[in-house]
């Protein structure tokens, strides 16, 4: 069963720079795809038209076998909800702890606050930072910070994860205990599709792996592929 | 949404802690343009007031012929209060008019020794409106008996109708641009707290927050901002009020001041009202820009 489907996507700016163009990408439930590219390939328009932080100029987008591209603005929220995204610059909030951080994301949504602090604690449990829950952004390191966006992410109990280049400000010990979590969340069924440069972790990991080109899908291997340095 | 207000007010009062100085500055704002708002309207009330009343008081006086016979006043009298416009018609006699003048100016000017012909007897018409003195002058004036009908100030009476005129137009033609550059004005300050915290926004965007949801705090806060910037305004604005009608009541008490018993209540909360709208309009506007949703 599909969970993403790109048909014939293609997206420009409004400076008329083509982001992608003719992109067709089926992704099943509980894959782990790597999306990898050179800087400006298309890589972070392919994960913002899956959470319609963009919407295509031509083409459809379907997730759980819905056309978001026809989602009304009020509805995009509830779509969200079901899709965790972190990033390379963790987006946390400063003043807020690590506990607060995750929390924030079930207030915001709504959900009744008797029912938070245990959600989040399993959240932390499942990341690694039940012990550093009281603690501000600030005071963790590199990998920590993310590993709090990662529980943020998960905190809805998302069906996929998008991760745009998570690992790109971690020291390599960092790195690989994101990739752990990251797999072994997607081994619990949830659907992780993660842009990155790192050839090194791609090459490890063994997973399916699109190359996105000048806006375009230049392959889509499985597992198996060894994928070659890219130009940057 | 009823179990969300808690989270509201107190994402609300961290904001207010966080970024006090862009607060502080927004309700100034608030408080200014209500303070003028208020201020304008307290003058346009009272020229309003001060002009209608000078009106109310002018009557059409028709002179009438010494030979009319006081049976012939009555058939006129009755015939001008069949005009629509005039409410009432009174009789006054030459004797009569001498005796009030003689009353108006006891002790200034010595009237004792004016013959009682040299005023003509005449009768006072009080018309429903200012502007129809001149039609029912012109009417009155063709009648039998009535040697000339006109009203004091004729002139007068033509520059209150423009004077009135002119301060109602050009008082809602000001209050509407205040209006509109308190929305302004107000609105790019607080955009200013909402870029403060475009991150939270970006946040609550990418978790699944909905538009209610994240303009929530924001509009909570335009609302303090405009109950304290219109509560600041209202009570610099009240005392200020009365320490000048005081002073007019006492040293000019001929200019007819509205006290301020009557008209502050409802400017109190006409201003009020008026702060906290544009105030919450205008953040709505603010963070509806930042909203990609």
């Amino acid at each position: 069963m599909s969970v993403i489907e790109f048909t014939d996507v293609a997206l420009s700016y409004a400076k008329g720079n083509q982001a992608l163009a003719g992109v067709n990408v089926l992704i099943e439930k509980g894959e782990f795809v790597f999306l990898v590219g050179s800087t400006g390939s298309g890589k972070s328009s392919f994960l913002k038209l899956i959470y319609r932080d963009e919407l295509p100029s031509s083409g459809e987008v379907y997730i759980n076998n819905n056309d978001i591209t026809t989602l009304s603005k009020s509805k995009v929220p509830y779509l969200r909800r079901n899709i965790g995204v972190i990033f390379q610059d963790f987006k946390l909030l400063d003043y807020k702890t690590v506990f607060e951080n995750i929390a924030y994301a079930l207030e915001v949504t709504g959900c009744p606050s008797p029912e938070i602090p245990q959600k989040v604690e399993d959240v932390l449990s499942i990341v690694g930072l039940s012990e550093k829950k009281d603690r501000l952004p600030e005071e963790l390191s590199g990998g920590e910070k993310q590993l709090t966006s990662i529980a943020r992410a998960l905190v809805h109990n998302p069906s996929i994860l998008l991760a745009d280049e998570p690992t790109g400000n971690l020291d390599p010990d960092s790195t690989w205990n994101i990739m752990r979590i990251l797999d072994f969340i997607n081994s619990k069924g949830t659907t992780v599709i993660m842009a990155t440069h790192d050839m090194n972790i791609v090459n490890k990991m063994k997973k399916r792996v699109i190359v996105i080109e000048g806006g375009k899908v230049a392959s889509d291997e499985g597992p198996s592929m060894e994928i070659p340095e890219l130009k940057d | 949404m009823k179990g969300n207000i808690p989270f509201f007010w107190r994402e609300t009062i961290l904001s207010l802690k966080r970024n006090m100085l862009l607060n502080i500055a927004s309700a100034s704002t608030v408080m200014v343009l209500t303070f003028i708002l208020g201020f304008f309207i307290l003058i346009v009330v009272n020229i309003n007031n001060i002009t209608s009343q000078a009106m109310s008081t002018l009557k059409v006086k028709a002179i009438l012929s010494d030979q009319l016979s006081l049976n012939k006043v009555g058939q006129l009298k009755v015939r001008i209060l069949k005009i629509p416009s005039v409410e009432s018609v009174v009789y006054i006699s030459r004797e009569e008019g001498l005796k009030k003048l003689k009353e108006k100016f006891k002790g200034k000017v010595d009237l004792e020794n004016v013959p009682k012909t040299t005023l003509p007897n005449i009768l006072e018409i009080k018309v429903d409106k200012p502007e129809h003195m001149f039609t029912v002058a012109d009417e009155i004036e063709k009648y039998p008996g009535i040697v000339k009908a006109n009203f004091v100030e004729g002139k007068l009476i033509d520059n209150l109708i423009r004077l009135s005129r002119f301060i109602y137009i050009s008082g809602i033609i000001i209050i509407i641009v205040l209006l509109i550059s308190a929305v302004f004005l107000i609105g790019n300050t607080i955009r200013l707290t909402v870029f403060s915290r475009r991150k939270e926004i970006a946040i609550m965007e990418l978790v699944g927050a909905s538009r209610w949801f994240i303009r929530g705090p924001f509009i909570i806060e335009g609302l303090l901002h405009g109950v304290v910037g219109s509560g600041i305004a209202v009570l610099l604005l009240n005392p200020l009020y009365f320490w000048c009608a005081k002073g007019i009541l006492q040293q000019m008490s001929f200019i007819p001041i509205r006290p301020p018993g009557e008209v502050l209540l409802e400017l109190n909360l006409l201003l009020i009202g008026t702060g906290i709208l544009v105030a919450t309009m205008a953040s709505n506007i603010a963070v509806n820009k930042h909203l990609k949703i």
